[in-house]
């Protein structure tokens, strides 16, 4: 195992939507624009980062019986955490995100990750785990919100700053509102999983 | 102490251990952050004033008496223009709606014979029905209109209570109604 394709691992094969279709909850919900989908990124990789740390710093304390309480436990104090920072210093993605933010708390990339991956190695695979899932995360996440927030908006707008914008707005407000976030991870899912099929048939 | 009682109370005392933990650490977030959150309604609230009263240059707020810690709640605010007259009131009145708690701005001109405007601070309503109070279309319908028909048109005043969320509605205009009423009392 070398640190660099574990990382790549996240992104790649173990993506937590494509590849683990973990936590598509906060993934429709949130990704009506690049701006949440980079807050909501940020505030599931801190949680992911230090559960997945603590849950694998104390793995060999923790009794197998109670491990769930106490992965719980562990993942709803960083939330409860990143939830009461970005209510007193980022109001404005606060209330975008709103009840996304404690949410997080079930969010199952990370108790999947605590159980699957933390619990059995040690605490610097651990991290590069969550840094390689987090970034994975905020990829997908950014994809998603960009496509919507283009197609719904006509422009990416990113704290302030016009990053990208069409000469003619389409306009098309489906893809903001819920089944925007539907129809873009369907067509998405399906590509990467007809690249993934022709792989295969390579003999991949 | 048999083996499965010791490990039972091994596993209670990691359990302990693991949630005292963890109730440190949040109250070590705790600290920085209520502080911040504290100035962060302070700015709203100036914001959510100077949109009511956008030609007003102070708002100059007025206080209670002390209460048993010593401190002075703001009981509404004076609005003064360049010369210091008094061009009006502003101020926050907070009233139950239909699922917690309105805290609902108003702004009365200094006759008490206008309404200049409603503006909600923080409420807890329902997304979609009750929530709607903060939306622009009802809003304006607070906007410069004569105290006399601050009631909902079911009650013969001129605002029309939201589709689905009378509870909502009305706490706003009670709000807005008692408020006033207390101002134009106390500067009597």
């Amino acid at each position: 195992m070398d640190p660099l394709s574990e990382y790549i691992r996240g992104i790649t094969r173990d993506n937590p939507i494509f590849g683990l279709v973990l936590g598509l909850c906060p993934t429709l919900a949130v990704t009506t624009s690049v701006e949440n989908a980079i807050g909501m990124s940020a505030g599931t990789a801190f949680v992911l980062v230090f559960a997945n740390i603590f849950v694998s710093a104390l793995r060999k304390q923790i009794p197998s019986a109670v491990r769930l309480p106490i992965f719980i436990i562990i993942i709803a104090t960083f939330v409860s955490i990143v939830d009461m920072l970005m209510e007193a210093y980022f109001p404005p993605m606060y209330a975008a995100l709103g009840v996304f933010i404690p949410l997080i708390v079930v969010n199952c990339v990370i108790i999947g990750r605590a159980e699957a991956y933390a619990n059995k190695n040690n605490v610097f695979y651990s991290f590069i785990d969550a840094l390689g899932i987090s970034t994975g995360f905020l990829l997908v996440l950014m994809l998603i919100g960009g496509i919507r927030e283009i197609l719904g908006t006509g422009q990416i707008v990113t704290f302030g700053y016009t990053l990208f914008s069409l000469p003619a707005n389409p306009d098309v407000t489906t893809m903001i509102l819920p089944p925007g976030a539907f129809l873009t991870i369907g067509v998405l899912m399906a590509i990467v999983n007809y690249q993934r099929a022709k792989k295969m048939a390579k003999g991949g | 102490m048999t083996d499965s009682n010791k490990q039972t109370v091994v596993v209670i005392g990691k359990l302990v251990l693991i949630s005292a933990f963890a109730a440190l650490l949040l109250g070590l977030t705790y600290i920085p952050t209520s502080a911040q959150l504290e100035e962060n309604i302070i700015a709203a609230q100036k914001e959510i004033l100077s949109g009511l009263m956008p030609n007003a240059q102070n708002f100059e707020p007025v206080e209670g008496a002390e209460n048993a810690e010593g401190e002075r709640e703001i009981l509404y605010y004076r609005a003064v223009d360049d010369s210091g007259n008094i061009m009006g009131y502003a101020f926050f009145q907070e009233q139950r709606g239909s699922q917690g708690q309105i805290i609902v701005a108003g702004a009365v001109d200094s006759s008490f014979s206008n309404v200049l405007g409603m503006d909600v601070l923080s409420h807890e309503e329902t997304p979609g029905l009750g929530a709607r109070i903060t939306t622009q279309e009802f809003q304006s319908q607070f906007r410069d209109i004569p105290v006399s028909q601050l009631a909902l048109s079911s009650s013969g005043g001129s605002i029309d209570a939201l589709t689905g969320a009378t509870i909502s509605s009305r706490a706003v205009v009670n709000a807005l109604d008692t408020k006033i009423g207390e101002i134009e009392e106390a500067e009597a």
